[in-house]
Formats: C-alpha cells, sequence, structure tokens
C-alpha cells in the first residue's frame, strides 16, 4: 500500500500534468478558433474549465482539448463559461452615486462625450449609465459604445430584456445609486421579463471586440471595464491598459472594478484619482 | 519543474522502504515532518460566528508572526470596508481588504471582499465575480482549492464556525495536495455544522478549541523564522 508521501507526490505530477493540459487547450483554441484565453489568470481559469469538463461528461482537460477543437458547438460552450461576467444593474451603486457627483458634471463642459463600455456582458451596465446619463440630461449628447467578446451575451444585451426577477435589487441599486426618478419608469413587465425602453439604447452601439487580440478602434472620453481585467494575468492587464491609454482623450475617465486597480500597472502614472474607492481615474499625461 | 519531483519521488520511495516496523508512512510516525515544513500561506475561512472566532485568532498572533494570511469571511453582498478596519483594532498585523493581482506579504491578513472570491496564485491573489459556490461569493471552497493548486504542501487550512457546508471540499483539495487542515472544535464553535462538514469530508490535523488556534498557529510556524 503507498504511504502518503506518495500519494501526495502523485498529486503533485497531477497538478504538472493540468499545468501542460490548460497550456495545450489554450494554445488550441487561440491557434484553431482565434480567441486567445492563454493571458487569463490561472485560478479562475483552471475553475471554469474544470466546469466545463465536467458539464460535457469528460474527465480530463485533454479531452475537452479533444472536443473543442473537432465540435465547433462544443467551444461555443466554452465561450460562455469562460467569458461570461456576472453582472447587474447599477452593480456596486456607489460607483454610479460618484460618477453622477464628480464626472457628470466634467463631462457637462463638453459639446460631446464618446464612452467605452468594455466588456459590458449582458448590459445591465450599459442601461444603468443610459438611466444615469438622461436623468443627468446628458444622454443626447453621448455615444455609448458597448463591447464584448461574447456575440451570444451581446444579442441579450441589445435585445434589453432582463428577467423580472433581478428588478427589485436593481431598484434598491438604482435608489442607493442616486437615481431621480422611479425605477418601473425605465421598464415594462412582460410575464417573467421586464423590457426596458427602446429609448436607453438609441445611442448605444452593441459590438464584438476582443480586447486581447482587437486594436483601438476610437478614441473616448470615458471608457468603463468593470471586473474584467480581473480574469486577465499581469502582462495581459498592461497590454489592455494600454490599449485603453491609446483609446482615451486627455483628461478622460477610467472607470474600473471596486477592487481593480492601475497601481500595479504600467499606465499608474497616466492617471491621476478622482475617487480611490469607486476607482474613478483621469488621464493627465 | 517536473525532473525535481521524479527526483524526490524516488527519495521518498526509499525512505519509505526504510520506515521502522509498525509506523506505516512518515506522517504517523511522531516526527511530525509536517509540523517542520517552512509554510508559506495560512487559509481561513468561516462564517456565522466568525467575527468573534477570527478576533480570537489574530489577537494572539504576535507582529512577528511573518506567515501570511487570507481570509474568507461570509459577509453581505453590500457590505463596506467596516470589516478591514473591526480587525485592526484586534490585531498587531496588517490587515487588508484584498484588491486584484496584490502580491502576498509577509505580516498580512488578506480578507475577501464583499461580493468577490478571493482566488490564490503563487506569489500574489486574485478576485472574481464567477457565480457563487456552495451558496456564497466569497466562498471558502474556492479560496482552499487555489490556494492548495498554487502552494500544495505549504500551505496551512483552518475552518472555524459556520453553519453550512463551504470549506468542507477545500479542507479535502489541501489535504491532499500535502497540506496541514485544521479545524475548530465544533463543541467550541457558535454554529458547528461547518467545522463538522470539514472534519467529516477528509483526515484533518488537528481538532482544537478556539482558544487554542492561535498559540499552535504560532508553535506550528516558529519554524518558519
Amino acid at each position: 500500500m503507498p504511504n502518503d508521501n506518495t500519494a501526495i507526490l502523485d498529486e503533485q505530477t497531477k497538478a504538472d500534468l493540468e499545468h501542460i493540459e490548460i497550456g495545450l487547450l489554450t494554445e488550441g483554441i487561440y491557434r484553431h478558433y482565434g480567441f486567445d484565453f492563454r493571458d487569463y489568470s490561472l485560478p479562475s481559469l483552471r475553475r471554469r474549465i474544470w466546469k466545463r469538463v465536467y458539464a460535457e461528461g469528460l474527465s480530463t482537460i485533454s479531452g475537452l482539448l479533444e472536443k473543442v477543437l473537432h465540435d465547433p458547438q462544443s467551444m461555443e460552450r466554452l465561450l460562455l463559461d469562460l467569458s461570461i461576467n456576472t453582472t447587474a444593474m447599477f452593480r456596486d451603486p456607489t460607483f454610479y452615486l460618484a460618477f453622477r457627483q464628480k464626472v457628470v458634471p466634467l463631462l457637462r463642459t463638453y459639446p460631446f462625450v464618446r464612452i467605452w463600455h468594455a466588456g459590458c456582458s449582458t448590459g445591465e451596465e450599459v442601461y444603468s449609465m443610459a438611466i444615469l446619463l438622461q436623468e443627468e440630461g446628458l444622454y443626447d449628447r453621448c455615444r455609448i459604445y458597448a463591447t464584448d467578446i461574447n456575440e451570444a451575451v451581446l444579442q441579450k444585451a441589445k435585445s434589453g430584456i432582463f428577467p423580472l426577477s433581478t428588478m427589485q435589487e436593481n431598484t434598491s441599486n438604482y435608489i442607493t445609486a442616486g437615481g431621480h426618478g422611479t425605477f418601473s419608469d425605465y421598464y415594462t413587465a412582460r410575464y417573467d421579463y421586464a423590457i426596458f425602453r427602446p429609448s436607453l439604447r438609441e445611442n448605444v452601439v452593441f459590438a464584438q471586440h476582443n480586447l486581447v487580440t482587437d486594436a483601438s478602434f476610437n478614441h473616448f472620453n470615458v471608457i468603463f471595464c468593470r471586473n474584467v481585467l480581473i480574469y486577465f494575468n499581469n502582462a495581459l492587464q498592461d497590454r489592455v491598459q494600454e490599449l485603453f491609454l491609446q483609446s482615451m482623450e486627455m483628461f478622460g475617465i477610467l472607470g474600473l472594478g471596486r477592487k481593480e486597480s492601475i497601481k500595479f500597472t504600467t499606465v499608474a502614472d497616466n492617471y491621476e484619482v478622482v475617487d480611490a474607492d469607486e476607482k474613478l481615474f483621469r488621464r493627465t499625461r | 519543474m517536473s525532473a525535481p519531483h521524479r527526483q524526490q519521488t524516488t527519495d521518498n520511495r526509499q525512505r519509505g522502504a526504510s520506515l521502522p516496523p509498525g509506523i506505516r508512512s512518515w506522517s504517523d510516525g511522531r516526527v511530525l515532518p509536517e509540523v517542520k515544513r517552512h509554510y508559506e500561506l495560512i487559509v481561513i475561512g468561516c462564517s456565522m460566528g466568525g467575527m468573534h472566532a477570527l478576533q480570537t485568532i489574530l489577537s494572539v498572533l504576535p507582529k512577528e508572526f511573518c506567515v501570511p494570511i487570507a481570509v474568507v469571511q461570509h459577509r453581505y453582498r453590500t457590505s463596506n470596508e467596516g470589516l478591514p478596519a473591526y480587525f485592526r483594532r484586534h490585531s498587531h498585523l496588517n490587515i487588508v481588504d484584498t484588491t486584484d493581482k496584490e502580491w502576498i506579504k509577509p505580516g498580512t491578513v488578506y480578507l475577501a471582499p464583499a461580493n468577490y472570491h478571493l482566488l490564490v496564485e503563487r506569489g500574489e491573489l486574485s478576485l472574481s465575480v464567477d457565480d457563487a459556490v456552495a451558496y456564497s461569493r466569497p466562498s471558502i471552497d474556492v479560496l482552499f482549492e487555489s490556494a492548495a493548486d498554487a502552494y500544495a504542501s505549504s500551505v496551512v487550512g483552518i475552518v472555524l464556525t459556520g453553519s453550512n457546508a463551504d470549506g468542507a471540499r477545500g479542507a479535502a483539495r489541501i489535504k491532499s495536495r500535502g497540506g496541514f487542515m485544521i479545524v475548530q472544535d465544533p463543541a467550541t464553535a457558535e454554529s458547528p455544522s461547518m467545522p463538522q462538514a470539514a472534519i467529516d469530508a477528509t483526515r484533518v490535523d488537528r481538532i482544537l478549541p478556539l482558544d487554542r488556534i492561535g498559540p499552535f498557529l504560532v508553535e506550528l510556524c516558529r519554524s518558519n523564522a
């Protein structure tokens, strides 16, 4: 009977193998499909990959590699697993409150405002921003470019239809975020869904864009990228921050997730802090 | 990386062959090789009753205690930054609400932020907003499993009071990768089901009353100095 130490070393061998297999899987996906997950942050990537391995009824990551290479539909499913980020309307309401109080006054001085919402997922936060801008009387001179790597979630975002069950939380977020009106005025309830007013997406362009492989496509006064960079490793975070910097007008505003930071990246010196807790920054060089 | 591991396998098998009769494995012997190991990270999970339990442990760790600690305390989604401030009043260590990709530094306690999972990579911490695991975000399993994957046998895991089963899978992973597992004696837990679930899930190294855990950690990590 093998003793405990042998068992632990076998576990180490398994861990080394897993590392190799994750490398092969991401390389294979990149070379065949062009999606680049090679610089994704390992611990989250590992969890998401294993979830898909089991969901496909497989037992190894190598098995998943074979399946996704030969069966594009299983690749679609893996893509959803790897690229969807959970979101909510007015997620972290104090962020929107700070945006209203500290950024909106700056934007009022501009004749036209271009906003890039990078990694918008199913669009809840895009509609939140549209509501905020409408209430501040700024929406008519804004254009929001909402992008995501994943076409399927963009379709959802375009529809503006969200589960009615989330509206209680959304309403409470809206109020904390400093909403001026009545949240239910912005949607119509139909069966189990809330259909948001089409006027909210009048100035929104939804488009597929891959932060890892695609280039800058415009210059913006505001860039949001919230809770997306946490899925990237340091090297990739640096690259994407360089992409944002290239796409940012001087004195433009960068908004990140509550627990994200630019201080560990190469662009840290290009920004000053607008609100430290809410992770709002302003480009100064 | 793989060559040294293979070498080690052979070494251990040879040592295993010369074990004294009656001792099934090194960890059975009173040599306690695990106690003498160099620990690089401590991970702690707690839920209901956890504020008091954590405070009890953190307050006895001295300023010189240098093994970094990552903590998941289940908390409400909307709870603000009050938790770090609370523990700061009761600890000599540096207490931080973790930021993504923060380096793991000695003498520091990293708390999982509200509504994010906390994950461990070698040398740094990362966050995720993936779905809740075991109904929780942050989830203890997510922290423990990633810590076991990154630090293998140099992790110490601790499951404290709580009223669910989060942490049980994570405890099993830490043990399977050769780490050291401590569980609060359910009899001393405000809510015993979480420590009990960890005990049921794997062969833990120590089941200790709450007030013994802090002093034990000090002893366990003394060899690190």
